[in-house]
């Protein structure tokens, strides 16, 4: 009798331990959730803008980049990153018209940072991420959606809305994270 | 009569213990004659002293009666050979050996011309160029062999086999083992020409030190710099392999895992057998660290600590022999200076164009260790997020210019966890801002972005 005593014991401790062990796994974040962890313990601006748009107006091509962007993205950080983002990715021929159409939306980076190809960089560069899951097709439907995105809300009769919007988040970054904000923009 | 009445007045008294005590004083003296008549290197010089006598009949048999008379001094004095321990005092290489106790032939005093006809060890004579350049009554014999001068004995003499045939021989003839703690023990086949850099610090071009230079060069290909350091310039991510690996007290080397893992077994636990490891073995079975934390001394609170970073590089026999030489030959004694010749820095290479010479760049600051050779395998890093380093030529191309110098310059330092409970990553990206500058920095960019793997432009 004692002895079945001993071995219902052993075997519920070693059942109790292996869950506890077990559980302990389960709780541990996965690389994604860990990029995610990094990515808020250094905050841009952007990520104190929303983390949706209004895409009703947008072709099914964009709304399909606009949701895998949602899926992918939103893995490492928030998807309020690209979505107020500075950069404005541009052709060559559309960064002429727009030098001498709109000489001022050059001068604050801060707001537009005009660059031709500088989402396509981005978006290979996170692809090329230990862990990252996004394909090569994923991705340029999301560059896609980025790219067309930026140049509607950032450009033409937006462009105004969108100053504003961008210094909005800059002021509000920089009261609630002086140093992060010193760190980025004041070096 | 009582047993207690007869033991204590008839047979333990004090006349008696005296009578015993003085048989027991005459017995050690004995067993100390014996002793000291049946040492190990007594054999050694009586055999040569009877090889010297026959040689010098020889040749008075076949000489003519001039020659006989000239041979006659020369037969005396072999005659006149004494048993004795030989020792060379090397005063500046703060040196005593009485390897020449055996090896006679190596002792000029006995033969001094260092040459002699015998093939076999102990008695055949040294004679060689480097020998003669590095004559034993002033340098010694240990300062290049290693070994412990000291010792009278064959295993306490700190020989090391150079290959298993030999090993199993030394067993049986002279039942060699290696002396527990012994931090210097005899150099063995081509690893002798490590020590010539305790002097020759720019490996002199003699035959043999090649090994070490092969050593060096492979040490250079590999990016060992990028994680160790030499003498305080390299990495800080590792140990200074010439300050603290090339003398390293065996105390502090932790053989267990090797040992347990059939690596090595107790014998071959040597400073050179830990670093050979390093290079036939994966370093990680050598060094697992504690990634769970089990050792921790709180247990509430687990302190995991990351096995070593080094990968496994997968070198062949003679690549390992040659850093195993190399990383040796950086071990440094007290030696006065008039005996250094100290080694001059090299001049770089010159280049033909910016690409080459940041590929250069690329290898001179040790990026290949972590990144591979050709910038397109990085290594496998405990605990980082994805598990390795990046693959450059992958990623180089999602880079400006300017956003790739600033990477160079700010590196990634802690790198992100893959398991926030494990432990942190060995290795991480340190920050060159200090260390690659103006052309260097801007040739290593443009190599860099000349691997980039061309992808579809969308």
């Amino acid at each position: 009798m004692k002895k079945k005593i001993f071995f219902l014991v052993l075997f519920s401790s070693l059942l109790f331990t292996h869950l506890t062990l077990f559980s302990a796994d389960k709780d541990a974040p996965s690389s994604a959730e860990a990029e995610k962890e990094k990515a808020l313990k250094n905050p841009y601006p952007n990520d104190l803008g929303p983390e949706k748009i209004d895409i009703s107006k947008y072709s099914a091509e964009l709304q399909e980049g606009y949701k895998l962007m949602l899926d992918k993205c939103a893995k490492c950080h928030t998807p309020s990153r690209p979505l107020n983002s500075q950069f404005l990715d541009l052709k060559p021929e559309e960064l002429q018209t727009l030098k001498s159409s709109n000489p001022e939306i050059f001068k604050d980076k801060l707001v537009w940072q005009i660059e031709t190809g500088i989402w396509q960089r981005y978006i290979k560069r996170m692809m090329a991420k230990p862990g990252c899951n996004i394909n090569t097709q994923e991705g340029k439907k999301i560059w896609k959606f980025i790219v067309e995105d930026s140049k509607k809300r950032k450009t033409g009769a937006q462009a105004k809305v969108w100053a504003e919007h961008r210094k909005k988040l800059l002021a509000e970054f920089k009261t609630k994270y002086p140093d992060r904000f010193k760190e980025l923009f004041e070096k | 009569m009582k047993f207690r009445e007869i033991f204590f007045n008839k047979i333990f008294t004090l006349r008696n213990l005296f009578f015993i005590s003085n048989f027991l004083v005459l017995g050690l003296f004995f067993y100390a004659l014996a002793h000291d008549f049946f040492r190990e290197w007594k054999p050694y010089q009586k055999e040569y002293k009877l090889k010297e006598k026959k040689r010098v009949r020889d040749l008075m048999e076949k000489g003519d009666a001039a020659t006989k008379s000239g041979l006659n001094d020369e037969l005396k004095k072999a005659k006149a050979m004494r048993l004795e321990i030989k020792q060379i005092l090397a005063t500046d290489m703060n040196r005593v050996d009485r390897c020449i106790t055996c090896h006679l032939g190596h002792d000029s005093f006995t033969n001094p011309t260092l040459i002699n006809d015998y093939k076999e060890h102990p008695y055949a004579a040294p004679k060689n160029e480097i020998h003669e350049k590095h004559p034993f009554e002033k340098y010694g014999c240990t300062i290049c062999h290693e070994g412990q001068g000291l010792a009278t004995t064959f295993v306490g003499a700190g020989h090391m086999p150079k290959d298993e045939a030999q090993k199993k021989v030394w067993k049986e003839k002279h039942d060699w083992k290696t002396i527990e703690f012994w931090e210097h023990p005899m150099k063995a086949g081509p690893q002798i020409f490590a020590t010539c850099s305790k002097c020759h610090e720019a490996h002199p071009p003699v035959k043999g030190v090649e090994i070490v230079k092969k050593g060096k060069q492979l040490f250079f290909e590999n990016g060992c710099i990028g994680c160790h350091q030499v003498r305080g310039e390299g990495g800080t991510i590792a140990p200074d392999i010439a300050e603290e690996t090339s003398v390293k007290p065996l105390a502090r080397i932790d053989f267990g895992f090797a040992v347990s893992a059939g690596l090595i077994n107790k014998e071959e636990r040597t400073l050179e057998n830990w670093i050979r490891l390093h290079f036939t073995a994966n370093p990680a079975v050598l060094t697992p660290g504690d990634p769970e934390g089990h050792l921790s001394p709180d247990p509430k609170n687990p302190q995991p600590v990351a096995p070593t970073a080094m990968p496994y590089f997968g070198f062949n026999k003679d690549e390992s022999e040659a850093l195993v030489a190399y990383v040796s030959s950086l071990k440094r004694e007290k030696i006065p200076y008039t005996y250094r010749i100290p080694a001059l820095k090299e001049p770089e290479p010159t280049f033909s164009n910016a690409v080459k010479h940041g590929r250069f760049i690329f290898q001179k600051y040790g990026c290949t260790g972590c990144h591979g050779k050709n910038a397109d395998q990085g290594i496998p890093i405990f605990n980082k997020q994805g598990g390795r380093a990046p693959d450059l030529v992958k990623t180089v191309g999602t880079f400006t210019r300017e956003e790739l110098i600033e990477k160079i310059q700010t590196g990634v330092n802690p790198e992100e966890k893959e398991n926030p409970k494990g432990p942190t990553p060995p290795v991480y990206m340190p920050s060159f801002k200090d260390k690659i500058k103006g052309q260097e920095m801007e040739h290593l960019v443009s190599y860099l972005l000349s691997i980039a793997e061309k992808t579809e432009e969308w």
